[in-house]
């Protein structure tokens, strides 16, 4: 029985709960609560409300159904949101992953969790004038998480060289650092996390917030793209959406769900899309959809001589803190032969013999707690229209954060390395890489992002804010917003456990409300 | 229509990761299509162009042996594009014509009427080029035409040894979207 879970039961492992899905039907239900949204927020929330006594709706755009897709390209489309093309149009341009499906962004992380740090929660604390969300209140949430989902650091025979290789280099260099702690109880190392776990092992919120939820009576409806936010007499009443196929974006019917209250946990490019989308720009403030933050990320690869095969073992699960330097993250990642012949900019026969050379690359991405900010609306046909100014700041912590990385790859048994950095080589030492970085500007960057936040943040002032302390938006009353869009500000760590910490506060305390 | 900076960024976002790749279930068994088989969105003229592009990628022999050519990479893209939303589409080939119209400004000859080593060359040049937008489209498209040779079930099984999770023996991974 799902009730019989507590902290001292291990790890919650439930079957992924069944879905309603598409069809060219129009389909109308009922709830207290319909949350928007089947991801670590929106997953937690729903868990919070049905331990309350709530009757909830949960609705997801992507399928009903998650499938482990064996190539990257087949993956991306069926648990991306949009089907990976979303880009922030900036100069570079960068691709930002969010997931879609039973479990959201969860389906497709690394399952890296932290908890966010005590000055960051402090600053969000005077940022929104209550301390809803202090250490204090957090902590319970995440102790609960943390057994929840079978945080640990990963079982060493399965940690892979590349992250072995990361924590070697920088304890010999005196770096604070070491393996991630994931929520992967049952990880079999097999490095493909970003395709969706093929083993089960990972701790995606469909298999335990969400699973839990649908056992206490949560209806799930999928392959639902919401587009509107029912309102009356001033309060919102509802949402409604065309089903959509999940392979062939065919359209179906209309979906609608009338409720109480109305979560919104689409996440940090999804909600204020969709806010914008559904005309509500005007009822909800100048700052919904701006103050985006990013988490952007530039890679250092190096080349060994030993086999590393950065592709097998626990998915990213290595990290180290620079030294003297807040809010820049390097850690391990994976990516499959695609992108890293692409990193290569190899063409001709270069390409095959760089196939069987691909073993001996090891790589690191760092990861900066931007200053820069963006803002997220939407085009006319509903995706997601994203904007962002780079900090110059934030370009000079990557570098030197690239820097301290090739220190530590070099350190830990790279022969040389290099970066996808345009103007760049192949260097023996780190200083050499420090100083061929020294010139460029961002546009000779390639970065990516997979941490999109703080686009409806929370706040005091409605000019500056979407919602209030409690969740709830100022411009509308019965819509609320639980998902890392919410966060004040860059919050310097990977999101996915702060924000289903955050969306369990505000449910509990919604179901508390009644 | 007047390109603006903001329409090539779009072009750069779109294929800028190209894990844009939103192949779905259509793309199932592209290469069993006959030659002469119907098209499903991209003309006769923009497939030959990305196999051009595969070719000067992916040269035949080495191992594994098949060209990018041979692996049809252009009808894997022309079923990937059923599974994209129609302006995403309508970008992505814009950046292909974009880049053959550049092909025909450098060398005086499109990307299909190169051979492998003058594509080769203009690809080189644009992977580094110091234009942002270039460099990125560039970049993009290497990804989506390795992405489609290495789903090759010829191609597959031979890196399967390496990328165990990702590659094997099942045609192309995308058995069950079908």
């Amino acid at each position: 029985m799902p009730g019989d879970w507590d902290a001292s039961s291990g790890p919650l492992r439930l079957a992924p709960p069944e879905a309603a899905g598409f069809s060219t039907a129009d389909r109308e239900e009922r709830a207290d609560v319909v949350i928007v949204g089947a991801g670590p927020g929106g997953a937690a929330a729903a868990r919070a409300l049905a331990l309350a006594g709530a009757s909830v709706v949960v609705v997801e755009e992507g399928p009903s159904r998650r499938r482990y897709e064996r190539h990257f390209g087949p993956a991306m489309r069926y648990h991306q949101q949009e089907g990976g093309a979303m880009v922030a149009l900036t100069s570079p341009p960068i691709p930002i992953a969010a997931g879609r499906g039973l479990g959201g962004g969860s389906i497709i992380n690394s399952a890296i969790a932290w908890r966010a740090p005590a000055s960051v929660l402090d600053g969000w604390t005077e940022a929104i004038g209550s301390d809803a969300f202090s250490s204090a209140a957090m902590s319970p949430a995440y102790d609960m998480l943390w057994a929840m989902l079978g945080i640990a650091t990963p079982r060493l025979d399965i940690a892979g060289e590349n992250n072995t290789l990361i924590v070697r280099g920088a304890n010999a260099l005196g770096y604070e650092g070491g393996y991630l702690e994931r929520a992967t109880p049952g990880c079999t190392g097999c490095g493909v996390c970003y395709y969706g776990c093929p083993s089960g092992g990972k701790a995606s919120v469909d298999t335990n917030l969400l699973a839990d939820a649908a056992g206490r009576g949560t209806r799930i409806q999928a392959e639902v793209r919401v587009d509107r936010i029912l309102v009356e007499n001033g309060r919102a009443c509802g949402v409604s959406g065309l089903m959509s196929h999940p392979d062939t974006n065919e359209p179906g019917g209309r979906y609608t769900c009338k409720a109480d209250r109305v979560i919104i946990a689409a996440g940090g490019i999804g909600t204020p899309r969709l806010l914008h989308h559904a005309g509500l720009a005007d009822t909800l403030g100048p700052a919904l959809g701006e103050g985006l933050h990013l988490h952007p990320g530039n890679a250092v690869l190096g080349w060994c001589d030993h086999e590393v095969m950065l592709w097998k073992g626990a998915t990213q699960a290595a990290y180290f803190h620079p030294p003297d330097m807040h809010g820049v993250l390097p850690h391990t990642f994976s990516a499959p032969p695609e992108a890293l012949l692409a990193m290569l900019m190899v063409t001709g026969q270069d390409t095959k013999a760089a196939l069987s050379r691909l073993k001996h690359l090891c790589g690191c991405v760092v990861m900066v707690s931007d200053t820069g900010s963006g803002s997220v609306r939407a085009w006319g046909d509903g995706r997601a229209r994203i904007a962002y100014d780079f900090a110059y700041s934030d370009v000079e912590r990557i570098k030197t954060g690239m820097f301290h990385t090739a220190r530590v790859l070099l350190e830990g048994g790279a022969r040389e390395v290099f970066a996808p950095v345009h103007g760049t080589g192949s260097y023996t030492s780190a200083e050499q890489l420090r100083d061929a970085l020294a010139p460029l500007t961002i546009q000779d960057f390639v970065l990516y992002s997979s941490h999109p936040m703080s686009s409806c943040r929370m706040g005091r002032d409605p000019l500056q804010s979407v919602l209030g302390p409690t969740g709830e938006c100022h411009g509308l009353g019965g819509l609320f917003v639980a998902d890392s869009s919410i966060f004040p500000t860059s919050l310097g760590v990977n999101p996915s456990l702060t924000t289903m910490a955050m969306a369990t506060l505000i449910g509990q305390r919604l179901g508390v409300a009644g | 229509m007047m390109l603006r900076r903001r329409h090539l960024l779009a072009v750069g976002a779109i294929v800028a990761l190209a894990g844009a790749a939103s192949a779905a279930g259509v793309v199932y068994s592209w290469w069993e299509q006959p030659p002469d088989a119907p098209l499903r969105h991209l003309s006769v003229d923009e497939v030959a162009v990305f196999d051009a592009i595969a070719e000067a990628v992916f040269p035949a022999g080495g191992e594994p042996a098949l060209s990018g050519r041979e692996a049809k990479v252009g009808r894997y893209l022309d079923a990937l594009l059923g599974g994209m939303i129609p302006t995403q589409r309508d970008l992505f080939r814009l950046s292909l014509h974009g880049l053959n119209t550049l092909a025909y400004a450098q060398a005086g000859a499109t990307l299909s009427e190169l051979g492998p080593e003058g594509v080769g060359a203009l690809l080189r040049g644009w992977l580094v080029s110091s234009d942002t937008n270039l460099r990125g489209i560039a970049q993009s498209l290497h990804v989506f035409v390795s992405m489609a040779y290495l789903a090759h079930p010829e191609v597959s099984p031979v890196i399967a040894a390496q990328f165990g999770c990702g590659f094997g023996s099942e045609p192309g991974g995308f058995g069950h979207a079908g």
